[in-house]
C-alpha cells in the first residue's frame, strides 16, 4: 500500500517539498488530492496532519497523523512526522521517542538523525548528542557541521580536551585547503578552538596556539585581547603592559583594558597603599594626557583616589561634566557612594558649585571662568538626584523645582521629579510629573513607557493602557494585545502587579502567566540556532547562548512574574475575608448590612457597565479582524483546583536556575507549608539558611515551621521526624523548643542593625508564637518610629506594617496610620486630610508648603486658583503684610553696612520730609519704633493710603497734621503707614527705590525667583497666579458660592508694608533663611546679628486670656510675631490684601517652616487653624482641640460681625428728605490736611442717563447716590478697605456748601 | 480668533556684558517645530508671554515651515520664534510675515540667541519660492514701554510703523508699537 503509482508518487514528492518551503496550504491540497484516490495512504495522511498543524488545526493534525501511523506503522516518514508534531508542541520526550523509532526503521536517514540530534542538544542530552554525531560522522566524514557539533558536545560535557582533539583532527583534514585570506567561518572556528584550550587551564598552550592564528583570523581585536589576557595570567608583565597599551590606543574607553594595564604594572590590588594610589593616579594622568578624549581615563581616578586626592580629581571631573551637560553624570557617579567619604565630598563640591554659580556664574567665584547657563541647570539636576538617592525627598524636590524654574523645557527634569515623588510615596504626583515629561517629547518611546509604568504604579490602568498604545501600531485591531505579541514583558509585569495591588487576582495571574509563556517561547526560539550556529560557525556566540539559555529563568522578569503569581495563588488558597473592615468600622450590624447591600448593588452596576463596555470593545476588535480574548479576567487561573500546585510549577525553574537567590526558597517554603509538605518546607528553609541565616523573612518562616511541626505532633511520620530532628539545632540554635527565646535572641542580635524588615518579622513572630502577646508585638512594630530606623523605612514597608497590624485587629492601627502619614505626608492620606479641611472651610484655592528637618515634606496646591485652573505649589499670590519681614530684614542689611542704625538716629535724619506735629517726637522716633508698631499713629490715618495713586513722599508729608500722643510709649498699635515711612527712609539713604533695595539685598541673593513687588508685576510674571474671591457668608463659601474679585493695586503707596507677591515654595525658603539666621545652602547670605534683631521682642501685643497652648504674652519683633505653641517657639506673620491671605510660621527648635496661601477673604482664622493642625501632625503634639472646627465656628461669627459693622456705620435712611440744593451746588474741590483731596463732579449716569454726582479721592472714585438730606451714599469697590458709606455735605442749608464729611473726617472746600 | 501677539522680549540687547561664557563652551542650533515637540514651544510661550495661545495658533505654526523654530543651547531647548504668513487683500504677488512670538528663557539671554532666531526669520523671508507670493515686509507688535525689545528690533532694521493705543487692554502698559521691516 505504501507504493504509490507514478503520478501520485511525484505528487507526494512535491508535497514533501511544499513542507520544506513552508507552502502549507498548497501541500494540504496536494495531500488531499492523493487521498482522494488512496484514502488509506498512511504517509500522506501523516503529512496532511502536519500541514493541518501548521494551519492551526491542532486537533485534526493529531487525528490525521495518528491515523496515518496506524495504517503504516513501519513507515519512518510517519514516525518522523509524529515526532515533528510532538516537537512543535514542545513535547520533547515523546518527540525523541518517535525519532528513535523512525531511526530504528531507517537507520541511516540523515534527515531524521539530524533532527534527532537537534532535539538532543535542545534537551541538553549532550551524551546522546555526541553519539548521534559520531554516527553522522561515520556516514559523512566530510561534513564540517558534524565535526564542530561533536566538539561542542564534548565542550558542554565539560571535556574541552576531547573537544580540542576533535577540532584538531578536523583541522588536519583541512590542511590543504586553508583559505589564503582570513575567512570568517574558518576564523571563528580557530578562535573557538583557542577558547577551548584556555578552558583546559593551560594558558601557555593557549598563548602558543594564539600566536599561530593571527593571519587566519578576522577578529583581530579578539586576538589582541586574548594575548594581553594570557600574558597577564602567565605573569609576563612587561609584555602584558605593552599589549594593554596597544589595546588602549585602539579604544581608550574600555575600562577592562585600563584594568589590565593596572594589573600588569603591578598595581592590581583593590586596596591600594598610599604609594600605590599615587602611582595609579600618575599612570592614569599620563593616559589622560595621551588620550584627552577618553572618558575612562578621567573617570577611573575617582575610583582609586581617596581623601584630598579624591576631592581634587572629583572636582575636575564634575566640573567638566557639568560644563558639558552630561545628563547621565549622577548615574555614573553614584557607584562611588558605596564610600561615605566620597559621597560627602561630592555633596560638598556640588553645593559649592551651586553657591558660586548663583553668585558669579562660575564654579568657584573666579572672575575668569564664566560658565554657560546650562552649568547651573545641570548642577541643580545633579543635586536633586543626589538628595533623592539619599532619600531626602524634600531637598531633592526643592532642587528639581529650581531647575524646572530655570529651564522648564528640559524633559529629564520632569522624569527626575517623578522619581523623587515616587520615592516620597506620592505615586499620583510622580505620574503627573512624568506625564509632563512625555508631553514635552511625544516621540520618545522610553519616556512613554516610563510614563505608562508610573500610571500603572499609581493604579491608573486605563491611563496606562491609553498611553502605552500610543506607540503600538495604529493599524492593529487590538493594539494592547500587540504588546503581548511583541513580548513587552515589562508591561505585562506592571499590569499584573497593579492588578494584584488592587486585589484583582484573575487579571493579575493572566499577566504573570503571559510572562511565563514568553520565557517558554525564548527557550523554544533557541531551537533555530542549533542548526544555524553550527552551519554559520558563530561558535563562541553559540556557546554563550547555550549557557544563557540554561539559566534564562533566573532573569529578574521571570523572578518578578513568579513572585507575583505566587502571591496570587497563595491568596487564592488562603481565601482572605473581604476587605471592608476599615470602611465599616464603628458601624452597628444593621448599618453594616445596609452598607454591604449598597456596596453590592454598586458592584453589580459597575460590573454590568464594564461588561457592556467589554462587549462593545470586542465587537470593535472583531470588526477590524482581530481575535477576541475569551477569558479577559483570567477566570481559568482563579478557578484552579490546586493553586499551590500551579504556583509550584512556576517556581520549579527558579529552583533549578536561580537556586542562589534566597527568594526562590522563601517562596518555596510559603508554598510547601501550605501543602503540609514538611520535608520540602524544611529543605527550603535549609537552603535559605545557607544563603543568609539572618534573613528577616526566614526568621518568621522558621517560627511558622516550628509551630507547624508542633501542631502536627505525632502525625508526623517517624522517618520525617528524624530528618527534621537532624537539622533542628542548626536551624534554631538549640532554641527550637523555646521559640520565644529564639525570637528574643533574633531581636537582640539585630537591635543595632536598624532594619525595618527585621523588626516587622520579629513582631510577626512574637504574635505567631503567642497571640496574647499582641501588645508586645505592637510595641516592636512601633519601634520603627525611632530615628535608628529612618534609613530602612520605606513607603512599601510602612504599608506592609499597616496591613500586618490590621490583620491582628490591632487597636493601635489608627495610631500607626497617623504615624505613617507623618513620615509620608505626601501620601494620599495627609493630602486628603488637608483637602478635606479646605472644602470644610470653604476656601476656593490654597497652597501649603511644609519644610521639616530640611525636607520639603509637602508642597502642594489644593482647589482652584481661578475659574478653571488648579492652585499649585508654584501659584503666585500677593502676600500682603508678610512683606514687613522683608522690609525689616532689608533695613537690617543696611544696618550691617553701617548706612542705618536701628535705634540711635531719628528717622527724620534719614528722611527729612518725615515730620510729626510734635517736633520732640519727630526728633525721637527711630527705625525700631516704626518697625515694632509703637509710634502710636492712629490707624485711620492710613485709610486714604490704600489704593492711593499719590507718591509715598506726598503721603508722608501729610503726617505732620495728624494728632498723636506726644510721648513715646511701648504700646503696640499696628501701622502700615509707619512701615512705608521706614522703607522710604531706607530707600532715601541707599539712593535707590525701596523695591530696588529689597530686590538687591534680599530677593536676589536668596534666589527667591518667585517673589516680587506689585500685583501688576505678578500678573505679568506668570499666568500661574491666583485670583481673589469673596463670599457673602460662610455658608455660601462652604457651598462654593464665590464672587470673583479684581486684583487691586492696593498697596503701591505702602509697598514696604504689604505690596509683595510670592508662592509657598519661596515662602518656605524665606522661612528657612530666617530660621537659620541668614544662612542658606551653606552660605551666610544675610547679616546674622541683624536677622536676630528682627526676632527679638520689642513690643508686647496686648491680647488678654490666651489659651494655654500659646506663650503667655505675644510679642512683636521687627516684621514678625513672636510666640510659642505647646512649648515650641515660633515666629510668624499673617498677610492679607484684596481677598488674598498668606501665613508663614517658623519653628526654629523643631526645624519646621509652614507656608500657606489662600485666595478668599475672611480666611485669617483658617490660616491660623491650618498652621495649628499641621504643626500638631508634623511635630506629633498632643491634640488639645479641633483647630479646623473651631476656626470654622469663629469665622462664622466674623462674617456676622462684618455684616453688622457695615450696617452700623450707616445711619438709618429717612424717607422723603430730598437734597436741599441742586446737584451743581455740591460740585467742587474739598481737602483734608491728612487725607488729601476729594473732588465732586456732576455727570450723566451711564445706565439711567440722569444727572448724578461723582466723587474722586486719592484712591477711590465712583458714583454718589442720594441718601437723605445732604447725604450721599457710595460703594467702594475693593474689599477689606472700605465698604459702603455716606458722604455728608455741610453748610448746604445756608445755600453755601463749605465742606463735606467722609468717615468722620472733614474736608474743606478749597 | 488668535489672541493678540506679543513680543515681550526677552532677547538680547545691544549691551555687551563682561560675564558672557566663552563661546567655545556652548553649542547653538536651530530646530524644527513638529507635532512631537510642540509641547516644548507651548511650555516656552507659557513661561515667556502673558498671553495664552489657543490650539489653532499651535496648529498654524506647524504649517509655516522655516518660520517657526526653536533654538537649542547646549542641546537644551531654550527659546523659539513663531510667525504666520498673512496674505494681503487684493495683492496676489506678495504677502506679509507676522512675528507672533519671539523669546528666550531668562537665564539664556544676552547670548545672541534672539538675534540668531530673528536673523533666521529674516533670511528665510528674503528667499523667494516660485510657488508662493514673496514676502514684502516682516512686522510685529511690541509694548511701547519695552525698550529692550525696541532696541533689539531696531538693531535688526525694524522701524516703528504705527502706535496702537490700548492694543493690550489686559495689561498695564496697554499701548503698543507696530514695528516693521520692508524687504527688498
Amino acid at each position: 500500500m505504501r507504493e504509490l503509482p507514478q503520478k501520485e508518487a511525484n505528487l507526494f514528492k512535491q508535497i514533501l517539498r511544499c513542507y520544506e518551503t513552508k507552502e502549507y496550504k498548497k501541500g494540504l491540497k496536494g495531500a488531499e488530492q492523493i487521498l482522494k484516490k488512496f484514502p488509506e495512504h498512511g504517509e500522506t495522511l501523516a503529512l496532511k496532519g502536519l500541514f493541518c498543524n501548521h494551519l492551526d488545526k491542532k486537533e485534526e493534525a493529531y487525528e490525521f497523523v495518528r491515523k496515518g501511523l496506524r495504517l503504516d506503522l513501519k513507515s519512518h516518514v510517519c514516525w518522523h512526522v509524529f515526532g515533528l508534531l510532538h516537537r512543535s508542541d514542545r513535547n520533547y520526550e515523546e518527540a525523541l521517542k518517535c525519532y528513535s523509532q523512525a531511526l530504528r526503521i531507517d537507520k541511516e536517514n540523515l534527515q531524521i538523525m539530524r533532527d534527532y540530534s537537534l532535539l538532543q542538544i535542545h534537551t541538553r542530552n549532550y551524551e546522546g548528542f555526541a553519539d548521534t554525531l559520531h554516527q553522522l560522522l561515520e556516514l559523512k566524514p566530510q561534513n564540517r557541521q558534524f565535526w564542530i557539533g561533536l566538539a561542542i558536545a564534548y565542550h558542554m560535557m565539560g571535556k574541552p580536551d576531547l573537544g580540542i582533539k576533535v577540532l584538531a583532527a578536523f583541522e588536519e583534514t583541512l590542511k590543504d585547503e586553508i583559505p589564503a585570506k582570513p575567512d570568517y567561518e574558518h576564523s571563528e572556528m580557530l578562535l573557538y578552538h583557542n577558547s577551548l584550550i584556555q578552558e583546559t587551564g593551560d594558558i601557555q598552550a593557549a598563548l602558543d596556539h594564539l600566536e599561530t592564528l593571527e593571519k587566519h583570523v578576522c577578529d583581530k581585536k579578539a586576538i589582541k585581547e586574548k594575548r594581553a589576557e594570557y600574558l597577564l595570567a602567565l605573569g609576563r608583565h612587561e609584555e602584558a603592559e605593552a599589549a594593554y597599551r596597544i589595546l588602549i590606543a585602539h579604544n581608550s574607553d574600555n575600562f577592562s583594558y585600563f584594568d589590565g594595564l593596572r594589573k600588569s604594572v603591578g598595581l592590581g590590588n583593590e586596596d591600594l597603599s598610599a604609594d600605590d594610589q599615587v602611582k595609579v593616579l600618575d599612570l592614569l594622568k599620563s593616559l589622560q594626557e595621551n588620550y584627552p578624549r577618553s572618558n575612562a581615563a578621567k573617570r577611573l581616578p575617582l575610583r582609586y583616589a581617596t581623601g584630598d586626592a579624591f576631592v581634587k580629581v572629583a572636582d575636575e571631573y564634575l566640573r567638566s561634566m557639568l560644563r558639558k551637560g552630561v545628563p547621565s553624570l549622577f548615574v555614573n557617579i553614584k557607584t562611588l557612594y558605596a564610600n561615605n567619604e566620597k559621597e560627602e565630598a561630592i555633596e560638598k563640591l556640588a553645593l559649592g558649585y551651586l553657591a558660586a554659580l548663583d553668585k558669579s556664574k562660575s564654579f568657584d567665584n573666579s572672575d575668569s571662568a564664566v560658565e554657560p547657563p546650562t552649568a547651573l541647570l545641570w548642577t541643580l539636576y545633579f543635586l536633586a538626584q543626589h538628595f533623592d538617592f539619599q532619600r531626602k525627598s524634600g531637598q531633592a524636590l526643592s532642587y528639581i523645582n529650581r531647575a524646572i524654574e530655570h529651564t522648564p523645557t528640559l524633559v529629564e527634569l520632569y522624569m527626575t521629579k517623578g522619581r523623587i515623588l515616587k520615592h516620597a510615596g506620592d505615586l499620583v504626583g510622580a505620574m503627573d510629573a512624568v506625564n509632563e515629561a512625555r508631553e514635552l517629547d511625544l516621540q520618545d518611546r522610553f519616556i512613554n513607557s516610563k510614563c505608562t509604568k508610573y500610571m500603572a504604579r499609581a493604579g491608573k490602568m486605563n491611563e496606562a493602557e491609553k498611553t502605552v498604545v500610543l506607540f503600538a501600531r495604529a493599524d492593529l485591531a487590538d493594539p494592547l494585545n500587540d504588546l503581548v505579541e511583541m513580548q513587552a514583558m515589562w508591561f505585562s509585569l506592571e499590569c499584573g502587579e497593579s492588578q494584584l495591588r488592587q486585589g484583582h487576582i484573575g487579571p493579575a495571574l493572566k499577566r504573570f502567566h503571559q510572562v511565563e509563556k514568553h520565557f517558554n517561547d525564548f527557550t523554544e526560539d533557541q531551537f533555530d540556532f542549533h542548526m544555524y550556529c553550527l552551519r554559520k560557525m558563530t561558535l563562541r556566540a553559540y556557546v554563550s547562548l547555550l549557557k544563557l539559555e540554561d539559566q534564562l529563568r533566573s532573569h529578574q522578569y521571570y523572578v518578578r512574574a513568579v513572585e507575583g503569581a505566587v502571591r496570587c495563588y497563595v491568596q487564592l488558597f488562603d481565601k482572605p475575608e473581604s476587605d471592608d473592615s476599615e470602611a465599616t468600622e464603628g458601624m452597628t450590624e444593621a448599618e453594616k448590612k445596609k452598607f454591604r447591600n449598597k456596596q453590592r448593588k454598586a458592584e453589580l452596576k459597575a460590573q454590568k457597565e464594564t461588561e457592556e463596555k467589554k462587549a462593545q470593545a470586542a465587537q470593535e476588535i472583531l470588526k477590524k479582524g482581530g481575535k477576541v480574548d475569551e477569558d479577559p479576567d483570567g477566570l481559568k487561573y482563579t478557578k484552579a483546583e490546586d493553586p499551590i500546585g500551579e504556583a509550584l510549577k512556576l517556581l520549579k525553574p527558579l529552583q533549578e536556575q536561580a537556586a542562589e537567590r534566597i527568594e526562590t526558597h522563601l517562596m518555596g517554603f510559603d508554598l510547601y507549608i501550605r501543602k503540609n509538605k514538611l520535608l520540602l518546607a524544611l529543605k527550603a528553609l535549609l537552603k535559605s539558611h545557607k544563603i543568609d541565616a539572618n534573613n528577616s523573612v526566614l526568621h518568621e518562616q522558621l517560627v511558622r515551621f516550628a509551630l507547624a511541626v508542633r501542631k502536627a505532633g505525632n502525625s508526623v511520620k517517624p522517618a520525617v521526624k528524624a530528618v527534621i530532628d537532624k537539622h533542628w539545632d542548626t536551624l534554631y540554635q538549640g532554641k527550637g523548643d523555646d521559640l520565644a527565646s529564639f525570637t528574643a535572641s533574633f531581636i537582640e542580635k539585630n537591635k543595632d542593625l536598624g532594619s525595618v524588615p527585621h523588626l516587622i518579622s520579629a513582631a510577626i513572630a512574637v504574635y505567631l508564637i503567642n497571640p496574647d502577646e499582641k501588645s508586645k508585638a505592637e510595641d516592636i512594630v512601633f519601634l520603627m518610629a525611632s530615628d535608628k530606623y529612618v534609613k530602612t523605612r520605606s513607603y512599601e514597608n510602612c504599608i506592609f506594617a499597616r496591613k500586618t497590624l490590621k490583620s491582628w485587629r490591632s487597636s493601635r492601627f489608627k495610631e500607626f496610620s497617623a504615624k505613617a502619614a507623618e513620615w509620608y505626608p505626601k501620601s494620599p492620606e495627609f493630602r486628603d486630610g488637608l483637602e478635606k479641611c479646605r472644602i470644610q472651610c470653604g476656601i476656593p484655592g490654597m497652597s501649603v508648603a511644609i519644610l521639616h528637618k530640611g525636607e520639603l515634606v509637602l508642597a502642594e496646591g489644593f482647589g482652584k486658583r481661578n475659574e478653571k485652573d488648579p492652585f499649585t505649589a508654584e501659584t503666585l499670590a500677593p502676600i500682603g503684610s508678610l512683606t514687613k519681614s522683608f522690609t525689616a530684614t532689608t533695613i537690617g542689611e543696611l544696618v550691617a553696612e553701617g548706612k542705618l542704625d536701628w535705634d540711635k538716629t531719628p528717622v527724620n535724619k534719614y528722611l527729612p520730609e518725615f515730620e510729626l506735629k510734635d517736633p520732640v517726637l519727630t526728633s525721637q522716633l527711630t527705625l525700631v519704633d516704626l518697625l515694632s508698631h509703637r509710634t502710636g499713629l492712629p490707624r485711620e490715618t492710613e485709610l486714604s493710603w490704600f489704593l492711593s495713586a499719590e507718591t509715598r513722599s506726598n503721603l508722608i508729608k501729610r503726617l505732620k497734621h495728624v494728632e498723636m500722643p506726644s510721648k513715646l510709649s511701648s504700646k503696640y498699635l499696628y501701622s502700615n503707614a509707619m512701615y512705608a515711612v521706614a522703607g522710604e527712609a531706607a530707600a532715601n539713604v541707599a539712593g535707590a527705590t525701596y523695591e530696588e533695595i529689597v530686590r538687591k539685598k534680599v530677593i536676589e541673593p536668596l534666589s527667591l525667583v518667585n517673589s516680587g513687588f506689585s500685583p501688576v508685576e505678578m500678573e505679568k510674571r506668570s499666568s500661574n497666579h491666583s485670583m481673589p474671591y469673596s463670599a457673602a457668608s460662610l455658608q455660601d463659601a462652604q457651598n462654593g458660592l464665590f464672587k470673583l474679585e479684581d486684583i487691586g493695586d492696593i498697596c503701591k503707596s505702602m509697598a514696604p508694608a504689604g505690596d509683595m507677591f510670592s508662592n509657598v515654595l519661596d515662602m518656605v525658603r524665606w522661612g528657612k533663611v530666617i530660621m537659620n539666621a541668614g544662612e542658606i545652602d551653606g552660605k551666610q547670605v544675610l547679616s546674622k546679628e541683624n536677622v536676630q534683631e528682627t526676632l527679638t521682642p520689642h513690643t508686647i501685643i496686648a491680647c488678654p486670656r490666651r489659651t494655654p497652648e500659646f506663650a503667655p504674652a505675644l510679642t512683636y519683633g521687627l516684621g514678625w510675631d513672636l510666640d510659642s505653641y505647646k512649648g515650641h517657639t515660633f515666629y510668624g506673620h499673617d498677610g492679607a490684601v484684596s481677598g488674598f491671605r498668606s501665613r508663614l510660621e517658623i519653628f526654629p527648635d523643631a526645624d519646621l517652616v509652614i507656608a500657606q496661601l489662600m485666595n478668599v477673604t475672611n480666611s485669617e482664622l483658617f490660616a491660623q487653624g491650618f498652621s495649628r493642625y499641621i504643626s500638631d501632625e508634623i511635630l506629633n503634639l498632643p491634640k488639645t482641640q479641633d483647630w479646623i472646627i473651631n476656626s470654622i465656628k469663629e469665622t462664622e461669627s466674623r462674617y456676622d460681625l462684618m455684616e453688622s459693622m457695615t450696617k452700623s456705620t450707616i445711619p438709618e435712611r429717612i424717607q422723603n428728605k430730598p437734597a436741599s440744593q441742586e446737584l451743581r451746588a455740591y460740585v467742587g474741590e474739598y481737602t483734608n490736611l491728612i487725607h488729601g483731596d476729594v473732588s465732586i463732579t456732576v455727570g450723566k449716569d451711564e445706565i439711567t442717563g440722569e444727572e448724578t454726582l461723582f466723587y474722586k479721592t486719592g484712591c477711590l472714585d465712583g458714583k454718589l447716590s442720594h441718601y437723605h438730606f445732604d447725604s450721599f451714599i457710595y460703594e467702594a469697590k475693593y474689599l477689606e478697605i472700605l465698604s459702603s458709606d455716606i458722604i455728608t455735605f455741610r453748610g448746604a442749608k445756608d445755600g453755601k456748601v463749605e465742606s463735606l464729611e467722609l468717615m468722620a473726617d472733614e474736608y474743606k472746600r478749597k | 480668533m488668535t489672541p493678540p501677539a506679543i513680543n515681550m522680549n526677552s532677547t538680547a540687547s545691544a549691551t555687551t556684558t563682561g560675564d558672557k561664557p566663552k563661546s567655545s563652551a556652548f553649542r547653538i542650533g536651530l530646530g524644527d517645530i513638529t507635532v512631537n515637540n510642540l509641547g516644548q514651544i507651548k511650555r516656552l510661550n507659557t513661561v515667556l508671554f502673558p498671553v495664552v495661545y489657543n490650539s489653532s495658533f499651535y496648529k498654524e505654526i506647524l504649517e509655516v515651515g522655516e518660520f517657526a523654530k526653536i533654538i537649542y543651547f547646549n542641546d537644551v531647548c531654550v527659546g523659539g520664534v513663531c510667525c504666520r504668513k498673512e496674505p494681503i487683500a487684493g495683492d496676489k504677488s506678495s504677502q506679509n510675515l507676522y512675528i507672533a512670538t519671539l523669546g528666550v528663557l531668562a537665564p539664556y539671554r544676552r547670548l545672541g540667541l534672539g538675534s540668531r532666531l530673528l536673523t533666521h526669520i529674516l533670511e528665510n523671508a528674503e528667499l523667494t519660492s516660485s510657488s508662493e507670493p514673496k514676502i514684502g515686509k516682516v512686522y510685529l507688535h511690541v509694548q511701547k514701554t519695552n525698550e529692550e525689545a525696541l532696541e533689539f528690533y531696531k538693531k535688526h532694521g525694524f522701524q516703528i510703523a504705527e502706535t496702537l493705543e490700548n492694543y493690550y487692554p489686559q495689561f498695564d502698559d496697554k499701548d503698543a508699537y507696530r514695528l516693521e521691516k520692508v524687504l527688498n
